[in-house]
């Protein structure tokens, strides 16, 4: 009863609202522009002097089809979209603004702003209307549909891998983001990236081990220049969707490698400047996910490099800052810190 | 009405004024932006977030307008080609010219997009609309991508400013209408690094402390009295600057923290120096650096030009790939190759140079997930007309953006409140991607 007697009331009260017209173009729209647009925005012509008049900013509003074809820059009627259309936009600026259409004379009224922006929310019906002749088709380029391109490998896999985790461990997370930055991966999905940015002199083992709470969420590690060891392994192995992991410019070696073995969804590991060396890399063998591997600057050698890529033939093993020919022979920069 | 206006702005500029006066004099900070997102930097980003490929961009600018058949579209054996010859590549059936033989030996990891068109055809007009997707005109100024990167994405380090620009030559790099933050962090010369920005050796620990507490109480009673956006804004930058000031990623602007040998192979000059500066400061999370490259504007003796330019700029990019590379960077990083125009097919005669080419040109980009060894679009057999997938600067900067995860759809007001999007009505080339 209470519900249908403020149904009522609201039919009531806001005629607006439930009754109000589709604007008519024609009738109501086409007056205003005529009035207060086209004398700048129509089909070129000759003034009194015989000298052409172009429409400003190539911008004709005298005809449907050059009214959906824009300006010289680009769209200036979306409709469905008062907020993307210039040609309403641009009459509601403030009237201090040197851009306000019109651009001569009083700005329009509010009542006349809310009609062109009513009509163009209503998806800019013309009507029977098309005024005078538009561009011609080819002008009329096919504008591809935005972007619903398959998503690359890399973002499938995330979206894969994420399908069985669930979203859990937001307390520990809320404690981890005083030391790390963490972001979704992927906007759709739980899975996350983790790295250490400006950070990197107060990131231990032990700030590392606060992920734990939540390592099946974490798709990518990145630990560049921190201050970790092969100890960091222990919470690293516990991150079963980890597919990118970045340990460049570490103390990390041979003994981490050997625990993270386990990993079977690794398909980049980053190793440059680490302790790593032959010995190490054995632990890779094994890893078919692996595409990717970033060897320069570690303790490896050419045969260690070479029995790896044979393991792993599908990988980009890179080892050797491949400088092209002739620039000069750079010797890995090793040991800086 | 007017009047007020006209005092708004007064007031604008001594706020600025006020800021960096203040900040040079406390701080030693000369041209530092304001550097504020610390909060975004660790948590969601505000905008709608599209998956993305690349997080950070090094974007070559080639100032001037580089000629497209000279470096990156030869058309050999026509009579447009003039002395210089197209040479393989490790990518199959992709040419580039002669100068370009260390480059050539990566071109497996490039896609070049041979069809680019402007509509502007004049320097400042072409600049302006390859760094922020519109044309110069009326009053408003847009944000060039690297802005929109840092409005819309926030820092990734918190330390560091999103947005570097490298070199002098073109100013188009600029916050437009976003808030001052999103200016890039400019810096003149690479070698220099970030001028002043250590305590001064005078200036102890203890006494610094105490300035800047003392600053504090100034700041917080001109912010009560002030208390506008813009002010809030500045008074971030203090606490962003002091926080840069004490931190290990001052490091990253330090090029002399690399080894000689790698720094004479990036090249000898401000562009190959800016370059190695621009893979320090990805490394250490900066989004956007821009590296700008000047005198390609080659309306006379076009040919000696290239002779001169194109050898360092080859060993340069060759070595800047190869570097990403063998540090697992060029995953994540998009690097790209722009100008603003190309230059005239048809040699002009008497001087041996070519003019202004907005109708085709070639720019490239590598890394951040694009598929090298790949043309895209292609050019008549003289290099003269787009014949196929033409790609608009829009175009490009919406690939770019799109490679970045920016919602290209997404409309932002000016503070006039006119609507504006990343890259206007630009679509990008996914097949560059993949
Ligand atoms: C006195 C001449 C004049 C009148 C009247 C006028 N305009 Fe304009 N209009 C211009 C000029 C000049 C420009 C280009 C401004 C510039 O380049 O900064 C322009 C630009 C525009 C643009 C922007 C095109 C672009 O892509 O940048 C739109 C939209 C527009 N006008 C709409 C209108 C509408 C709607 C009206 C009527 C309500 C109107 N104009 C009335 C002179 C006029």
């Amino acid at each position: 009863m209470r519900t249908l007697r403020s149904l009522i009331l609201l039919l009531f009260l806001s005629p607006a609202v439930v009754a109000q017209e589709r604007v008519d173009f024609e009738a109501e729209v086409l007056p205003i522009l005529e009035k207060r647009c086209l004398s700048c925005h129509r089909a070129p012509y000759e003034d009194s002097t015989g000298r052409t008049k172009n429409p400003k900013a190539g911008l004709r509003l005298d005809s449907r089809g050059w009214m959906l074809h824009g300006s010289d820059t680009g769209a200036v009627l979306v409709p469905g979209q008062p907020d993307k259309s210039l040609m309403y936009q641009l009459t509601v600026l403030p009237d201090d603004d040197a851009d306000i259409m019109p651009a001569k004379g009083k700005p329009l009224t509010k009542a006349q702003t809310d009609l062109l922006q009513r009509w163009i929310s209503e998806g800019a019906d013309f009507g029977a209307w098309t005024g005078r002749p538009g561009p011609e088709v080819t002008e009329q380029e096919e504008t591809p549909a935005p972007t619903s391109s398959p998503l690359p490998a890399k973002l499938a896999v995330w979206k894969a891998l994420g399908e069985g985790v669930r979203p859990a461990g937001e307390s520990a997370l809320t404690k981890a983001r005083r030391n790390a930055q963490i972001r979704l991966v992927l906007p759709d999905g739980p899975l996350l990236r983790v790295e250490y940015l400006s950070f990197e002199a107060d990131t231990d083992d032990d700030v590392v081990a606060e992920l734990t709470g939540f390592a099946d969420r974490i798709a990518v590690l990145r630990l560049a220049r921190a201050q970790v060891s092969d100890a960091v392994a222990a919470t690293i192995v516990r991150m079963k969707n980890l597919t990118h992991l970045d340990l460049r410019e570490t103390e990390f070696g041979d003994a981490g490698l050997n625990k993270i073995r386990g990993l079977s969804e690794l398909r980049s590991v980053n190793l440059f400047e680490t302790n790593v060396s032959d010995r190490g890399l054995r632990a890779l063998e094994k890893m078919e996910s692996l595409q990717d591997v970033y060897l320069f600057g570690s303790n490896v050698t050419d045969e260690g490099v070479a029995r790896l890529r044979e393991h792993l033939p599908n990988a980009k093993v890179r080892y050797e800052l491949e400088l092209p020919e002739g620039i000069l022979e750079t010797t890995p920069n090793r040991r800086r810190r | 009405m007017r009047f007020q206006k006209n005092a708004h702005r007064l007031d604008d500029v001594t706020r600025r004024d006020f800021v960096t006066g203040a900040a040079r004099a406390f701080l030693g900070l000369g041209t530092l932006p304001l550097l504020s997102g610390l909060a975004r930097a660790v948590g969601d980003d505000a905008i709608p977030l599209r998956p993305t490929t690349a997080r950070h961009v090094i974007y070559l600018y080639m100032n001037g307008g580089m000629s497209h058949l000279d470096t990156f579209d030869p058309k050999p054996g026509k009579e447009t080609q003039g002395p210089i010859e197209a040479i393989a590549t490790r990518a199959d059936g992709v040419q580039i010219s002669q100068y370009f033989p260390n480059l050539a030996q990566q071109m497996d990891k490039v896609a070049l997009i041979s069809s680019m068109f402007s509509s502007q055809g004049a320097h400042a007009q072409g600049q302006y609309f390859m760094h922020t997707s519109y044309l110069l005109r009326g009053t408003i100024r847009h944000p060039s991508l690297g802005a929109w990167v840092s409005r819309m994405r926030g820092r990734l380090n918190p330390s560091l400013p999103a947005h570097v620009a490298i070199g002098g030559g073109s100013n188009d790099a600029s916050c437009g209408f976003l808030e001052f933050e999103h200016a890039p962090l400019p810096i003149g010369n690479p070698e220099a690094g970030l001028q002043n920005s250590r305590r001064p050796q005078t200036v102890d620990a203890e006494t610094f402390d105490r300035r800047q507490a003392r600053l504090a109480q100034m700041n917080d009673a001109f912010a009560d009295r002030y208390d506008q956006k813009q002010v809030r804004a500045y008074d971030k930058m203090y606490e962003q600057a002091v926080r840069l000031m004490s931190s290990e990623d001052l490091l990253a602007f330090d090029i002399n923290q690399e080894p000689p040998s790698l720094r004479e192979a990036y090249g000898d000059d401000p562009f190959g120096q800016g370059c190695l500066l621009a893979r320090r400061l990805v490394e250490h999370g900066v989004r956007y650096v821009e590296v700008g490259n000047g005198g390609w504007d080659t309306h006379n003796e076009n040919f000696d030009a290239m002779a001169d330019k194109c050898p360092p700029l080859d060993r340069t990019l060759a070595t800047l790939l190869a570097d990403l590379e063998s540090r697992g960077l060029l995953e994540e990083t998009l690097v790209v190759l722009a100008t603003e125009f190309g230059r005239t097919p048809t040699i002009v005669a008497g001087r041996n140079g070519r003019n202004h080419y907005p109708q085709a040109f070639t720019c490239w980009m590598t890394g951040g997930g694009v598929r090298g060894g790949q043309r895209y679009g292609r050019t008549d057999a003289e290099g003269r007309e787009i014949v196929e997938n033409k790609v608009t600067v829009p175009d490009i900067n919406a690939t770019i953006a799109h490679a970045l995860g920016l919602p290209i759809d997404h409309v932002m007001t000016s503070p006039s409140g006119r609507p504006f999007q990343v890259a206007d009505k630009g679509q990008p080339v996914t097949a560059l991607f993949g």
